[in-house]
């Protein structure tokens, strides 16, 4: 099973990912801001990223991480709500995974498992 | 005086429509004429360069009338303005024949083979070609609509162009070449022949073309260029009636005469040169005014934009968390403590709360922009509605307190909906703990939603309760929030007679809204605080 990390704002979205994560017998920590993933990010195999952030950004969590020695080859995914185009063409490449929250979680869970697997 | 054009003038092709300046200039003609026709027989001597300097200003002046009225006509305008547009190209044609065999002028005795009758029977020419094709294009005939298309009217500018010419060519050659087939109508300067033979004729041609005008006139209907083209064939007439009762040249008479060819001449060129002002003004206003409008379309579809991506997301969070619920709660119950499973209700119960705001938040601003907002303000005991707010976030660090008593008039809907916005808004950007307080005083309560936070960005608080105040804002992290809340509890205290505003805490930030209370005396009960304590 993938040790997961989750940042998100929202804490509703936050916590239930995480407990169906668990559920899967994932390894799950959650954060809702950008300075204390950046910190754990090594210790994960896959990080889950919201986009929309007060303060840091996911966009800007992203190139943090992989700027940043440890993290540089940390799989992640973007999962958004947002809507925007024209963040959907910016952020889209930057991540391993882009995804939008009107997607079933089981495509979240997907997307996991296949970066988790992924010879790193 | 003018005003803007109707529709009616537009049709008839005359745009501008005047004063009584036309009317009160026409008036001055016949007294003008009435003076130096009493001066008429004082000779005043030749002046060398008055024919010359005269005839080419008319000319000037006529062609230039021709051409713009011609451009309108082209343009869609009045078959009307084509018939005026023929006068003045007549009267400027005419001319050129005139001043050639004008003695003096090019030739001792005139080109053209001319002989001394040629030069006034070509002014006959003219002073009676000139106000007839005035009077025809004012003559009340059954012109409904522009008609013809671009070329079709090119054709008839081009026709009228050919025919006027042609005639001013024969009319020219049989005064010249043929001036044996024509009375003589002058003798050494004494053109009384002309007067008495023909006079009648050509006076008849003017009042005819008068009368017109006048009938015009009386129609009530008048509108810019015919007024102008009523007082130059007013002036073509004084012109016509002075020449012939001079009798002979250089005379007073002779003089004025001239005077007011030059006004015929000039008054309706004066009106198109107006008429076209008039027109680069209104152009420019509406040029600036669409400049104005795009800009607020442009406003309007990024706010537009702006709204679709945050309702996008905003509903999007909500329903992402309820899915996640269902799926957690159909695929793993089991695994799930009653806690866990009550947890999991709880923040569907939020989440449904979210999406509730949400939607009427959108049907409020639909409400507003359509200004049919209803409010039913009813007594209501301020603490049991703070703490009907707190119990609403019952996972978040939302407490109520408020002196006992308060009463507040208001709609209990809209109060929640006021008070739920701005919770909603320092959960997003404050920090536990929120609190929720009253003060009353002067029929007033304001109620005041605290947080911890770090408080609201001093450049930002003027646009704070702005719809959509961060329209203009790219930033993916500043576009959270619908951006509605603040503005609809502004609209929402303002209807219920109140106001908002912002107070920076320390720590954190208070936002404040007032509606109608007071404090019921005696109070009841304790001081009533209402805490939900943040569910794990």
């Amino acid at each position: 099973m993938a040790r997961v990390l989750i940042v998100d704002d929202d804490e509703d979205i936050r916590d239930t990912t995480a407990l169906r994560l668990r559920m899967l017998g994932h390894d799950v920590v959650a954060v809702d801001d950008a300075a204390t993933a950046r910190d754990a990010g090594a210790r994960f195999d896959v990080a889950v990223v919201d986009i929309h952030m007060p303060g840091t950004d996911g966009i800007t969590l992203l190139h943090q991480l992989r700027a940043q020695p440890g993290t540089a080859g940390l799989p992640i995914i973007f999962y958004t709500a947002h809507w925007s185009a024209s963040v959907a063409a910016e952020a889209a490449p930057l991540a391993d995974v882009y995804l939008t929250k009107n997607q079933p979680m089981s495509r979240l869970v997907q997307a996991i498992d296949e970066l988790a697997g992924r010879p790193g | 005086m003018t005003v803007p054009a109707t529709e009616g003038d537009t049709a008839s092709g005359l745009t501008v429509r005047v004063s009584r300046i036309p009317l009160l200039a026409a008036a001055v003609v016949p007294v003008v004429a009435l003076i130096f026709y009493l001066l008429a027989d004082r000779q005043w001597g030749q002046l060398p360069a008055f024919m010359p300097a005269f005839l080419a200003v008319v000319w000037v002046l006529d062609l230039l009338t021709a051409f713009l009225l011609f451009h309108q006509y082209v343009a869609g305008g009045s078959p009307r303005l084509a018939m005026l547009a023929g006068a003045y190209l007549w009267s400027s044609t005419v001319i050129v024949p005139h001043a050639l065999v004008f003695p003096g002028l090019f030739a001792p005795a005139g080109l053209l083979g001319a002989v001394p009758s040629s030069a006034p029977w070509l002014w006959a020419a003219w002073h009676t070609g000139f106000p007839l094709l005035i009077g025809a294009a004012l003559a009340p005939w059954g012109y409904r609509r522009p008609t013809g298309g671009h070329r079709a009217r090119l054709f008839v500018v081009a026709a009228l162009t050919l025919v006027v010419v042609a005639l001013v060519s024969a009319v020219t050659w049989l005064v010249t070449g043929g001036h044996e087939h024509v009375t003589v109508i002058i003798q050494n300067g004494d053109y009384t022949v002309l007067t008495e033979r023909f006079g009648p004729y050509i006076i008849g041609a003017n009042l005819l073309a008068l009368l017109t005008a006048v009938f015009q006139f009386r129609r009530e209907r008048t509108r810019g260029l015919e007024a102008w083209a009523f007082v130059a064939v007013a002036a073509s007439c004084g012109d016509t009636v002075l020449t012939l009762f001079a009798r002979s040249r250089f005379t007073a008479g002779w003089y004025g005469a001239r005077l007011l060819a030059l006004v015929a001449a000039l008054v309706v060129l004066a009106a198109l040169l107006h008429e076209v002002t008039l027109l680069y003004r209104r152009v420019r206003t509406t040029a600036i005014e669409l400049a104005e409008r795009n800009e607020q379309l442009r406003t309007a579809n990024s706010l537009r934009d702006h709204l679709v991506a945050v309702v996008s997301h905003e509903l999007r969070t909500p329903l992402t968390g309820l899915s996640g619920i269902v799926e957690i709660l159909r695929e793993g119950r089991d695994q799930l403590s009653a806690t866990q499973v009550d947890d999991m209700l709880g923040r569907a119960d939020s989440l449904t709360r979210r999406l509730s705001l949400l939607t009427e938040d959108l049907l409020a601003v639909s409400t507003l922009d359509h200004g049919e907002l209803h409010v039913s303000p009813t007594d209501l005991d301020l603490a049991d509605a703070l703490g009907e707010c707190a119990r609403t976030f019952p996972r978040n660090d939302v407490h109520a307190d408020c002196p006992p008593g308060a009463v507040v008039h208001a709609d209990p809907l809209r109060l929640q909906q006021m008070l739920a916005n701005y919770v909603r808004n320092s959960i997003k950007y404050g920090r536990a703990p929120i609190v929720l307080s009253a003060a009353v005083r002067d029929g007033t309560a304001e109620i005041r939603v605290r947080d911890h936070g770090p408080g609201v960005p001093a450049e930002f608080v003027p646009r704070l309760f702005d719809r959509f105040s961060r329209a203009d804002e790219a930033k993916v992290s500043e576009m959270s929030g619908s951006g509605l809340g603040l503005s609809i509890v502004a609209t929402l205290a303002a209807s219920h007679g109140g106001r908002v505003w912002y107070e920076p805490a320390d720590p954190g930030a208070c936002f404040v809204f007032t509606v109608p209370g007071r404090i019921d005396e005696p109070a009841a009960g304790p001081h009533m605080a209402a805490t939900a304590e943040r569910m794990a």
